[in-house]
């Protein structure tokens, strides 16, 4: 061949298979431009109920374990589950998956608990990361129970959170004045009784956009329970800054160059375990707090804090119903009680109630239908939490606790408070 | 103005940490070339030495600081620059981003699986954990007293202002650590000797400069560094290699500010994005525009957005490598291809459950896990066409895969109002659509960005910080706005279904236990499609790079003037480059959207794109089939491993596999080990097969060429005169010749240049080898100095076989080479490079004595000297300490009349001195003037070799013609 001849055979080929690829391209791109969506289809399942023998009922836990370690929700589901036989069935807890805090690595864990360890349901979930695993739950109707610090759990048949859905996602404008109530109710039993009329309160969150919505919300809930609000920004960086002073020092002079009476530290854990602290050092003297860091651990680093809880505490020794639960966690191996272990086993308890009301029937249609119309209460410790409206709305309960530095004490004891909407300031009916 | 001093020193002490691990990276970025992602995670994995052996064992503050700054660092980076580091400073750029980035996804991860799993899990050994301390046990220990002890500043007029004992110690101690570097670098000898290295690697060898011994200083330096910092910022943040990784990512502002080689100016420019962010903290509410005010991210993430800035201010020369040969070069397509026919046979067989076996058939999970390993595959290639193809390493792609689920998200989940077959179907716009609207909102990105790469002609490392920067910023701003991420939920994708008549068919007779017609949601499916677009993507690379466009990045990458003159555009060629390469992330970053049911921000930050890069790399970056592989591998390998810690380890030792430190770990490591070789994994096979091949085909080669030449038989040897010595007296046996050549032979890969050489030079004496271009003469000298191994054949000097010898003991042993195109280190100044070999002052003030301009000029650098003075400077050197043996290649190149004389003149000196001198040229003229004994070279042999008066006009015609007389 000569050069000319090499050249246009080579022009020739790539020519040819350019041809190919156009062909195949435009073939396929066809087939898919002439479609229209359909929409999911829902995962139908024939013959036995996936998990579920006549004597056994298999579940997983499912948790973000650096913050919800993988001991703890298996300590709490197990004291739940310990000696319970639901129409001659035992609950199984097969393992506790770790998701690492990336949505997809939960995505595929729920599908592996689902399709290969074939779990009937996921008890406890613990994670803030669960979107997509939650579409794909109510796709293949898995029933999951968990602490509901994610949109997935909002407005989803097969979710059940044993406080409701307490993030709502942006269209939902729901929450409750619980934070706010308890700090109020805390001034009023301490010489302020006029509770939170004339004090003030300052809300940082941070720069980003969860942050953004984290301040709009407490601000509101601090107005709510009638502070008046000095300071509400989103300015803290995500990731720890080296030095916090910028943010002490407009903290410190927020109310007209004074300090506020209350600070609500709205930040991740990471911030949480810095910010208040410098406070403090800066001579801070006003109500300092968070609801984040209650635990056991945190002690000495919360000290003079006051943290917000959902539940009620073990620190709570006058609540028999607390101290039956602290007794349980115990004979399942607890040494020291987390609140994720305490997560774990309201999730578990409320799975148990649920099954309950189920019976012998067991399907996963038939607990969604169950927990549909299901109020979830252990007095004084829990709740109550009532589908349907926990669809959209958090059971607006708590406990403030406060940390001396060597202990945990109840500041002002669990009571329940009242749900609104933030955009219209509405309160709505629970 | 209270607040502002307040705001000022405060700022001062948060740049303090950004100051060190500035200083870090320009370290060993200017004594070895190399930035150091990699310094993030060996801060944090020496910090958590000091918190295991201070918390967890109860070492007190000293002893455990000593252990983990002054013994674990160095040993650390005495291994690493051992087993990869050395290597990685004369490898391709790219090689060397991506060996960092291996080290920095392995270390943390081997420290903690080794601490945490083996230890805890497994071994039970009670040792503390990380997450113990990080999520809820306060913080991990510092130098300073627990609780920190607080200093008020009120004496300074600034009541406000407090500072803890950490904070102070992390200041004072960057203050110290860049006051020591700088001294080292500048002032010492082993600085001077780190910056030769990087000024001019081959020129070093010739200074007698130990390069490893340099790189293992330069490294062992780096790794205290960063161990300190590491050991002071840890009570400021958590114990968290992302954190200490992304603290460091923030100090690249002051990298890039100081050029990547003044240490001061980084430590400066550390302390000033302290500032920066405090004063930006506190007076943004008054300074910044309202809608940049209310974008939530946008304060936290200036030093990104200052370091994008900065980029394309500093300029570094853009590089030319030339891509390696490809292992499978010269196979028949054929060969090449039915491996991956037959391997993807198999995996849509095991995949679409084909064979009706259990074991060997994927239950759904399986298939989803497939699915998104071809997701990950389609995401790779776009590292095929930027690396792999292109040579520029972009370290923003995660970016892009996000904008395209972005806007595929957006454009679905719209209501067009529109109904238009093909279209949209009530008012919902068509997937496909929407995808190619994502790969197209991708490949936008990619052009915005290399339109500005290309318009600054940015050079490679400058393109890895400048797209690391924009990932990191648009990753916290762009995506972090509701109206663009759709908050933390994302955009719902809901994967599309078909009904086709013909593709209903096909479908039900590939997938079993199909319903009738592709539905996208379903796994199997999913693998259908995927594999379709995997292979339709396979042939438009395959396409682009025979395209003429394809070529012409092959001749840009492998020298960019060479392709400017030959009329290739190396602009638009790159920016066709990235645009492709975006696209497909674009269009990946949809598929994983529709895997995973939602285009997340979360989908792809922007670490996460790094551990792509090094997952692609281990596989190979080369060729579509090495991203197939890749992809599967990052997929499957945590099922893989969790299977294996299941089903085969009892008990504990599961944990050893399933830990979620144990695959990152292995695909780290694989990155380091991998990284240089574009081919990955397929290569070590690979290549062995092409080294055998080509030795069979050089031998075959061989014996045809011989064949035809002798008809058979073996050449013989040319004849060759010995030039007689001095004369020897009666009795006395003769002293050995002050440099001897025997026999000698060498080439460069498979071309032998030279055949059989053999010279000896006496002291005292001048030998000029003279020959035309091409004929080995600068070979000769290349293996005589050492620069080039011989083949066969000895080199003795003084009588001592030095053949074995690496180049800068050859230098020790007195043999000084000054290259061609002068001997001078043009970084260093006139003053440096004198230093290098002339250690006493009273030599180099000899060498200014002799060249009195050269003192004049004493601290300038040597590249800004003219012509004539760099052949000065470089022969100053030799002067004021005669050397044994003086080898000059072509000095007079390039020089004026006057300058060339000069040379001539110092050489003559040289002989005077007692050096013997073998003076390589091209031009005989002024050459004759000197020699004593002149040599013709020819071919790689020295045809003759004669005294200088034998010389005639003739055989110097024929030496200039290369051609035998």
């Amino acid at each position: 061949m000569t050069y000319q001849q090499v050249i246009d055979h080579k022009g020739e080929m790539v020519n040819r298979r350019r041809w190919v690829a156009t062909a195949a391209t435009a073939a396929v791109l066809g087939a898919l431009v002439s479609s229209g969506i359909v929409g999911g289809s829902a995962g139908a399942r024939v013959g036995n109920v996936r998990g579920v023998t006549d004597t056994t009922i298999n579940v997983a836990g499912l948790s973000q374990a650096s913050q919800f370690m993988a001991n703890d929700l298996k300590t709490g589901a197990t004291a739940a589950f310990s000696g319970v036989t639901i129409a001659g069935r035992h609950i199984n807890y097969v393992e506790s998956a770790d998701d690492n805090g990336d949505p997809a690595t939960n995505l595929s864990q729920a599908q592996r608990l689902v399709q290969q360890d074939q779990v009937f349901a996921v008890v406890p979930t613990l994670t803030p990361v669960m979107d997509q695993a939650a579409t794909f739950f109510a796709q293949q109707h898995v029933p999951f129970f968990g602490w509901g610090i994610d949109h997935g759990f909002c407005n989803n048949p097969y979710a059940f959170g044993f406080t409701g859905c307490i993030v709502p996602p942006p269209n939902i404008p729901t929450t409750g004045t619980t934070w706010g109530a308890l700090i109020a109710t805390y001034f009023k039993n301490h010489g302020s009784p006029g509770g939170a009329a004339g004090k003030t309160a300052a809300v940082i969150a941070e720069d980003n956009d969860t942050g953004r919505t984290g301040a709009i919300v407490i601000g509101s809930q601090a107005k709510k329970a009638g502070f008046k609000l000095v300071f509400q920004k989103n300015d803290l960086p995500a990731t720890p800054p080296g030095d916090y002073s910028p943010y002490v020092n407009e903290l410190m002079t927020s109310n007209g160059g004074k300090q506020p009476d209350v600070i609500f530290v709205t930040v991740s854990t990471n911030n949480t375990l810095n910010l208040p602290g410098k406070l403090t050092q800066a001579g801070f003297k006003g109500i300092l707090t968070n609801a984040v860091l209650y635990d056991p651990r945190a002690v000495g680093l919360m000290k003079a804090n006051s943290v917000f809880t959902q539940f009620d505490v073990p620190e709570d020794t006058s609540n028999a119903a607390m101290q039956q639960i602290v007794t349980k966690l115990k004979a399942a191996g607890a040494t020291t009680i987390t609140q994720p272990m305490l997560s774990s086993y309201f999730s578990a308890d409320s799975f148990v109630q649920v099954l309950k009301k189920v019976g012998k029937n067991l399907t996963p249609e038939a607990v969604a239908k169950a927990m549909a119309n299901f109020t979830y209460q252990i007095p004084g410790v829990v709740g109550p939490t009532k589908y349907p409206a926990s669809k959209t709305q958090g059971s607006p309960c708590g406990t403030l606790v406060y940390s001396d530095g060597t202990a945990w004490s109840v500041q002002v004891p669990y009571a329940c408070y009242q749900d609104y909407n933030y955009k219209t300031g509405k309160f709505l009916k629970y | 103005m209270q607040k502002f001093l307040n705001l000022l020193l405060s700022g001062t002490v948060t740049g303090g940490i950004y100051a060190i691990m500035a200083s870090g990276l320009v370290l060993t970025y200017e004594t070895s070339g190399i930035l150091n992602f990699s310094h993030g995670a060996v801060a944090f994995t020496t910090a958590f030495v000091y918190y295991q052996l201070h918390s967890g064992q109860h070492i007190p503050i000293v002893p455990a600081l000593i252990i983990s700054v002054l013994i674990f660092a160095p040993l650390m980076g005495l291994v690493l620059d051992r087993i990869m580091l050395r290597r990685l400073a004369t490898a391709p750029v790219y090689a060397r981003i991506v060996g960092t980035i291996g080290l920095l996804v392995a270390l943390p991860e081997m420290a903690l699986w080794l601490v945490e799993t083996v230890g805890d899990d497994v071994l039970g050994l009670g040792l503390p954990k990380v997450s113990d301390t990080n999520a809820i046990g306060g913080t991990a220990p510092g130098i300073g007293p627990r609780p920190p002890h607080v200093f008020r500043f009120g004496w300074l007029g600034l009541p406000t202002v407090r500072l803890d004992t950490d904070q102070l110690a992390v200041f004072i101690a960057a203050g110290i650590a860049a006051f020591a570097l700088w001294f080292v670098v500048r002032r010492t000898r082993a600085g001077l000797e780190m910056r030769a290295v990087v000024d001019r690697d081959s020129l070093a060898a010739l200074r007698g400069i130990n390069r490893a011994r340099t790189s293992a200083t330069a490294w062992v330096l780096t790794m205290v560094l960063a161990g300190l910092g590491g050991v002071l910022i840890s009570p400021l943040f958590q114990l968290n290699a992302d954190l200490f990784t992304l603290i460091v990512f923030g100090s690249l502002f002051a990298v890039v500010l100081s050029g990547l080689r003044s240490i001061p100016v980084a430590f400066l420019g550390g302390l000033l994005l302290g500032v920066i962010q405090d004063l930006i903290a506190g007076y943004s509410d008054s300074f910044l525009p309202g809608f940049l005010h209310g974008l939530s991210g946008f304060r936290s993430s200036i030093p990104f957005l200052l370091t994008l800035l900065l980029v394309f201010i500093v300029r570094e020369p853009a590089s030319d490598e030339a891509p390696r040969p490809d292992h499978r070069a010269g196979l028949p397509a054929w060969r090449r291809r039915l491996p991956w026919a037959l391997a993807t046979l198999a995996l849509v067989a095991f995949a679409l459950q084909w064979t009706g076996i259990g074991a060997l058939q994927a239950d759904v999970y399986e298939q989803g896990i497939i699915a998104k390993g071809l997701v990950f595959g389609i995401i790779f290639l776009s590292f095929v066409v930027v690396t792999g193809l292109g040579g520029m390493v972009s370290l923003a792609q995660a970016s892009f895969v996000v904008a395209g689920g972005f806007a595929a998200g957006w454009a679905l989940s719209r209501d067009w109002g529109i109904n238009f077959p093909l279209v949209a179907t009530h008012g919902h716009l068509n997937f496909a659509l929407a995808a190619l609207l994502g790969a197209a909102v991708g490949a936008g990105l990619g052009v915005l960005v290399a339109l500005v790469v290309a318009w600054r002609r940015l050079g490679p490392v400058a393109l890895a910080i400048a797209t690391f920067a924009l990932a990191f910023w648009v990753e916290a701003v762009p995506y972090g706005t509701q109206s663009i991420s759709h908050g933390t939920t994302g955009w719902a994708i809901t994967p599309p279904v078909l009904s086709i008549p013909g593709l209903n068919w096909l479908n039900e007779q590939l997938v079993s236990g199909a319903s009738g017609h592709p539905d996208f949601s379903q796994p199997a499916d999913q693998v259908v499609l995927l594999l379709v677009i995997f292979g339709l993507l396979t042939l438009m690379i395959h396409a682009l790079q025979r395209s003429a466009s394809g070529r012409a990045m092959l001749a840009v990458r492998s020298t960019e003037v060479a392709a400017r003159t030959a009329g290739v555009a190396p602009r638009k060629t790159k920016i066709l480059i990235f645009a492709v390469s975006a696209a497909i992330a674009g269009f990946g970053g949809v598929m994983f959207s529709m895997v995973t049911g939602a285009a997340l921000r979360t989908n792809a930050v922007p670490q996460v794109g790094l551990i792509w890069l090094a997952v692609a790399v281990v596989f190979g970056i080369r060729r579509p089939g090495g991203a197939l592989l890749a992809g599967l591998a990052f997929a499957c390998t945590p099922q893989i491993f969790t299977w294996i810690g299941h089903d085969f380890l009892s008990g504990a030792f599961g944990d050893l596999t399933t830990s979620s430190y144990f695959t990152p770990m292995l695909f780290g490591l694989g990155a380091i080990n991998l990284a240089q070789n574009p081919d990955g994994l397929l290569a070590l096979v690979g290549h062995q097969r092409l080294e055998r091949r080509r030795a069979r085909e050089q031998r075959a080669q061989i014996a045809r060429a011989e064949e035809e030449l002798h008809g058979g038989e073996a050449p013989a040897p040319a004849p060759v005169m010995v030039p007689a010595g001095p004369p020897v007296g009666d009795g006395v046996s003769a002293p050995p010749a002050a440099l001897a050549i025997e026999d000698l032979a060498a080439g460069y890969g498979e071309v032998e240049v030279l055949h059989g050489v053999n010279l000896t030079l006496t002291a005292g004496t001048v030998v000029a080898v003279l020959g035309a271009n091409g004929a080995g003469k600068s070979t000769l000298c290349s293996v005589v100095a050492g620069l080039l191994p011989a083949t066969r054949g000895r080199v003795r000097l003084d009588g001592r076989d030095v053949t074995d010898l690496p180049a800068n003991e050859r230098v020790r042993a007195g043999l000084l080479l000054v290259p061609e195109g002068r001997g001078v280190f043009p970084g260093l100044t006139v003053e440096e490079n004198l230093r290098v070999l002339l250690r006493g002052p009273e030599e180099r003030e000899k060498a200014y004595r002799r060249f009195p301009i050269l003192s004049e000029r004493r601290g300038q650098p040597a590249g800004l000297l003219s012509g004539g003075e760099q052949q000065m400077l470089s022969l100053a050197t030799a002067l004021a300490q005669p050397p044994k043996v003086f080898i000059a290649d072509e000095p007079t190149l390039g020089l004026a009349p006057l300058a060339a004389q000069e040379v001539i003149r110092a050489i003559r000196e040289l002989r005077e001195l007692g050096s013997a001198t073998l003076l390589v040229e091209e031009k005989a003229r002024e050459v004759m003037e000197v020699a004593d004994t002149v040599a013709f070279m020819e071919l790689g042999r020295l045809a003759w070799v004669g005294a200088r008066e034998d010389v005639d006009e003739e055989r110097l015609a024929a030496a200039y013609l290369g051609t035998s007389v």
